[in-house]
């Protein structure tokens, strides 16, 4: 059901974008617009469905205790 | 272009305050940061020298570059690590926005609404800021000029309603550790501004360029002054060592407040004004992150990006967590401050340098 949902809103917006940039040919304004896209999408789905991705607050965390005294 | 509006010098100024001050009034990291004793009140005007102080990479890179922002210039100043300095930008203000919305859903979700789920928070204000991001830095000037004054008058007249609480005793003994100290906590409240790169980034906007000097130099005044206000009345209220302990000792006071058998429950005032500049905020943060996008990959327009950048500002947001604690560990003075140091004070210094003596930009008195 979730996943369905998630579905729907890429393909909303898709369908509200991509047709518009198609018309004014604005082919590299298109090609960000996809990866930010698929970015998005990935990044979404694995949360969906229940992935832990890793939070980078804690790699910043154990990085600054390393190089600060 | 990608940016055809304008906006002025005081509209910038009240994007910072607002920007700013809605994250001192509810959590106050600057009362932790070390010595942590009652003079934080005196100590935090040690933090207007060192704004300038930061201020001044950025200053000298606007003197050089007056029609380009900061992506643009760091592109011309490295050459092919450019779009690389970029991209980490880019990332550094996703986090920050991430940060940003996960504090207002953490307020939420822990002093006002409880039962509801803080995906619902993000969600709506990341898609009212997406609204005002489609129309553009003009409208969040005047969004800005607009919201500014209404957080200005709440702040004050909470405050004075606050006046028979105060006790002044809580604030002796006066200067217990001597004046040295004071310039520690002065780097706090200026390692937490990362809103001096926005304001570099949207420096070519400015209707007349000759008051960039102008800019730098009274953010920090105003922004110190509402601290002096929130840190004074926290501290006379509280006491030294009972405003430490709450995580949001503004909103603790403004509970507080009871004047007569009439005046009480103010703290719907804080909410409204909590969403008010969250709502900046967070829309100045979007805007800024959508156009580094179009700078870097030179696009004629951001505006397709808002709503695939909308979605990846909330999946990241998701990322960061929902632990209270871990979160407060992270914001404090000895991780947040370096990591932020590292981006407004540390790059910009190298950028400068780099331009000096690789002799790009022109420089005029």
């Amino acid at each position: 059901m979730k996943v369905f949902v998630l579905l729907l809103v890429f393909a909303l917006i898709a369908l509200l974008e991509i047709p518009k940039l198609i018309r004014k040919k604005e082919w590299p304004e298109l090609i960000t617009f996809s990866i930010l896209l698929t970015i998005g999408f990935i990044l979404s789905f694995l949360q969906v469905i229940g992935v832990e991705l890793p939070n980078p607050n804690k790699g910043i965390e154990k990085l600054i205790k390393l190089l600060t005294p | 272009m990608l940016e055809g509006g304008k906006i002025s010098a005081r509209q910038m100024i009240l994007l910072v305050f607002v920007s700013r001050v809605i994250y001192w009034i509810t959590s106050l990291p600057v009362l932790l940061a070390p010595p942590a004793n009652q003079d934080v009140w005196i100590d935090l005007w040690m933090a207007v020298p060192i704004y300038w102080i930061v201020a001044l990479p950025f200053y000298f890179l606007a003197k050089r570059f007056p029609q380009q922002s900061f992506y643009e210039y760091t592109q011309a100043i490295t050459g092919k690590a450019g779009p690389w300095l970029g991209i980490l930008y880019v990332l550094f203000l996703l986090h920050i926005t991430g940060l940003t919305l996960t504090n207002f859903s953490e307020f939420f979700t822990t002093a006002v609404m409880p039962e509801t789920p803080s995906l619902f928070f993000v969600i709506s204000l990341t898609l009212i800021a997406a609204y005002a991001v489609y129309h553009g830095i003009e409208v969040l000037g005047r969004l800005s000029e607009l919201i500014a004054p209404i957080i200005m008058i709440a702040i004050i007249g909470v405050v004075l309603l606050l006046v028979n609480d105060m006790n002044l005793q809580e604030l002796t003994p006066f200067l217990e550790k001597g004046i040295y100290p004071s310039i520690f906590t002065g780097l706090s409240p200026v390692g937490q501004t990362i809103e001096i790169i926005e304001v570099a980034i949207i420096l070519p906007f400015l209707n007349d360029l000759r008051k960039t000097k102008k800019v730098f130099i009274y953010a920090p005044l105003l922004l110190v002054f509402f601290l002096f206000i929130l840190t004074f009345s926290e501290l006379t209220v509280l006491g030294d060592d009972l405003a430490k302990t709450y995580t949001y000792p503004f909103y603790n006071i403004v509970r507080l407040i009871h004047v007569g058998d009439f005046l009480e429950r103010i703290e719907v005032i804080h909410v409204t004004i909590w969403i008010l500049g969250m709502f900046v905020k967070t829309a100045f943060q979007y805007y800024v992150i959508v156009l580094g996008i179009g700078q870097l990959f030179h696009l004629k327009s951001y505006k397709p990006l808002i709503l695939p950048m909308g979605i990846i500002i909330v999946a990241s947001t998701n990322m960061l967590g929902s632990n209270v604690v871990a979160f407060r560990e992270f914001l404090s003075f000895e991780i947040y401050d370096w990591y932020t140091m590292f981006f407004i004070l540390f790059i910009p210094s190298l950028l400068l340098l780099t331009a000096v003596l690789r002799k790009k930009g022109e420089y005029s008195k």
